[in-house]
């Protein structure tokens, strides 16, 4: 995007920057979004020099221990320290559902933009490929590409991806379609402007507000969706710390030791919290109505 | 009306047509054919060639389909490799237990979610309207399989109160029902909380117009002006989204299932994938995408027979 695109997005939508997040930290729900994301954020960057023990490190005559002075969140059935697991599961949750979201903004904007925009005959292909995506359980198709795929790291983002685009490109081909019929864009046509200016001065600023709200509330699906696949065997493999892994080497010994399932459960948990309240502030503060809930 | 319910069901026949081609050609694709991820990079020749033309790998790809296809109408969906056992059967078996757990869990949703929509209605704006919404909101964006565990976790680990793992039998539904307490839960309270705001703002848009306010003039009691006349209007965009329920919750059974080891559609493409069963893989996943997409069918149909305002364009 260039900086002209940007300024006029800032029409579009309230003032960015410093202003927008003292707005979103305008409630209490706001604030716990923020913060969040931001410890994520922190997380994801510096995790190996945070982490106070070595996530590999055996400790075996500690194992399956609930927390300590030593291990703050205790330790799983090998001994090794949960909460450096743990943040380190954070800095792999966000590498692989951060790619997986941008690509399905990126799919999506493009499919919305020509759907919405050209309308016809690409609409109707689109409307019905996205209904395909769409009209299948997520999951279910994840289980089977990568049973059949082999899980590697780029198959898994891939997966979650496609997940992702119909909802980008639905919601991108609405704001489209409600912007094309405004006599404003007629007027400039008639003045000689071509499909590449209209859509990147008019269609796409308006665009930009519904798809950052709705990025914010799909980043919790990929998220969930990764670790879930993680848990049932087929996404992240261990002995990488994946937040997934450590649920489901939690889960097999759950009767001798809860303490993995449940941190991992809180942490998946306060995650999706965090992008769900903070998208939430994002569209009221940004007050766009298109977005829905889910999906 | 039948002109649409034909281009609905050719536009579902076309997504089960997509998945069937998508996985046919991915199994074709792929430089690790099935047989060999089963019987490993050192099996014999001779039996990885019986394994592919039992498994119709050798034919081209259009032609798998065709005999794939050929096959469901026939109530065949091929034969599991290992037990030798009809995938059709194994998934008959199986599939009855997923629909109990998700149609039961979108009833309980439903019935969790009206009273909270009318209690926020009711109460719009004030502090119990806001704490329902954060809580609702909340419990939306948390994975089903975190609510399932640590409900496996508070209720067996600690109460030991309710049988959490198995699935019961069949012939003894009040054994099979309290089996159902815990995956039903767990599944509803995601979807509960989803169909409270929907309603809720539903409610509030009805509870809005003149004539509801007129009913409220002539003295029309607020628990009939709510139950008669508000929900009705409301439920409808309730009904709508019942396909999309059934199919997410279709989804979310395979980790419920896993997590309370229930017998299901769900565990049954679990096992396969781990096995990496493809006839089973195939097969399961048809079935789930034939299920999802008649389900959205009769949401649909249901949706405008109650709502007949509905113009073809708007149901998009």
């Amino acid at each position: 995007m260039t900086p002209e695109t940007i300024q006029t997005a800032s029409v579009a939508f309230p003032r960015s920057g410093p202003g927008l997040i003292r707005r979103i930290a305008g409630t209490p729900s706001g604030v716990f979004g923020l913060v969040v994301v931001g410890l994520l954020v922190l997380l994801a960057v510096f995790a190996p020099l945070l982490a106070p023990h070595d996530y590999t490190k055996l400790d075996v005559e500690h194992r399956m221990q609930g927390p300590s002075a030593t291990y703050w969140l205790g330790t799983d059935n090998l001994g090794r320290d949960l909460l450096s697991r743990l943040m380190l599961g954070a800095r792999i949750a966000l590498q692989i559902a951060v790619p997986a979201v941008a690509i399905g903004v990126f799919v999506g904007l493009l499919l919305g933009l020509a759907a919405g925009y050209l309308g016809g005959t690409v609409d109707a292909a689109v409307v019905v490929v996205l209904d395909a995506i769409q009209s299948f359980p997520a999951v279910v198709l994840a289980l089977a590409v990568l049973a059949l795929l082999g899980s590697s790291t780029v198959n898994i983002v891939l997966v979650i991806a496609v997940a992702f685009v119909p909802s980008f490109g639905r919601v991108t081909r609405a704001s489209v379609q409600s912007i094309r019929r405004l006599p404003f864009i007629d007027a400039e046509r008639n003045l000689g402007a071509g499909p590449l200016r209209i859509i990147g001065r008019h269609v796409l600023p308006n665009v930009v507000a519904p798809l950052i709200v709705l990025t914010a509330m799909n980043l919790p699906s990929a998220v969930a969706i990764e670790s879930g696949l993680a848990f049932l065997g087929l996404g992240v493999q261990p002995p990488t710390p994946d937040w997934g892994v450590v649920l489901s080497d939690g889960f097999g010994r759950i009767r001798d030791s809860p303490w993995p399932v449940l941190w991992a459960c809180a942490a998946l948990a306060i995650t999706t919290l965090g992008f769900t309240f903070l998208g939430e502030r994002l569209r009221d503060v940004l007050d766009v109505r298109t977005v829905g809930n889910r999906s | 009306m039948l002109r649409y319910t034909l281009r609905r069901l050719v536009a579902a026949a076309l997504v089960v047509l997509l998945v069937l081609i998508l996985l046919a050609a991915l199994v074709q694709i792929l430089p690790g054919d099935p047989v060999t991820l089963m019987l490993g990079p050192r099996a014999d020749p001779a039996l990885i060639a019986v394994a592919r033309q039992q498994m119709d790998l050798d034919s081209s790809v259009p032609a798998q389909i065709w005999h794939f296809l050929v096959g469901v109408v026939h109530g065949d969906l091929g034969q599991d490799f290992l037990t030798k056992r009809p995938v059709s059967e194994l998934i008959g078996a199986a599939l009855p237990h997923t629909l109990i757990l998700a149609t039961v869990s979108l009833a309980l949703a439903v019935v969790l979610a009206v009273p909270l929509a009318v209690v926020s209605a009711a109460r719009q704006g004030t502090w119990l309207d806001r704490l329902l919404a954060t809580a609702s909101i909340g419990i939306i964006s948390i994975p089903s399989y975190v609510i399932g565990m640590v409900g496996l976790l508070v209720a067996t680990v600690w109460l030991g109160t309710l049988p959490a793992i198995g699935t019961g039998s069949l012939s003894d539904p009040l054994d099979y029902a309290a089996h159902l307490v815990l995956p039903t839960l767990s599944l509803a309270l995601i979807w509960a909380g989803y169909l409270a705001r929907l309603l809720r703002s539903s409610l509030l848009e009805v509870l809005g117009e003149n004539y509801v306010r007129a009913a409220r003039a002539y003295g029309v009691p607020e628990w009939r002006v709510y139950c008669q006349i508000a929900l009705r209007e409301a439920i409808p965009g309730v009904v709508a989204l019942i396909g999309v329920a059934l199919g997410d919750l279709m989804g979310s059974a395979v980790f419920i299932e896993v997590i309370f080891t229930r017998n299901g559609l769900g565990i049954a493409l679990y096992n396969a994938v781990a096995e990496r069963d493809y006839p089973i893989i195939r097969g399961g996943v048809v079935v789930i995408a034939v299920l999802f997409v008649l389900a959205n069918l009769l949401a649909d149909l249901a949706n405008r027979a109650i709502n007949p305002r509905l113009s073809e364009e708007a149901v998009r």
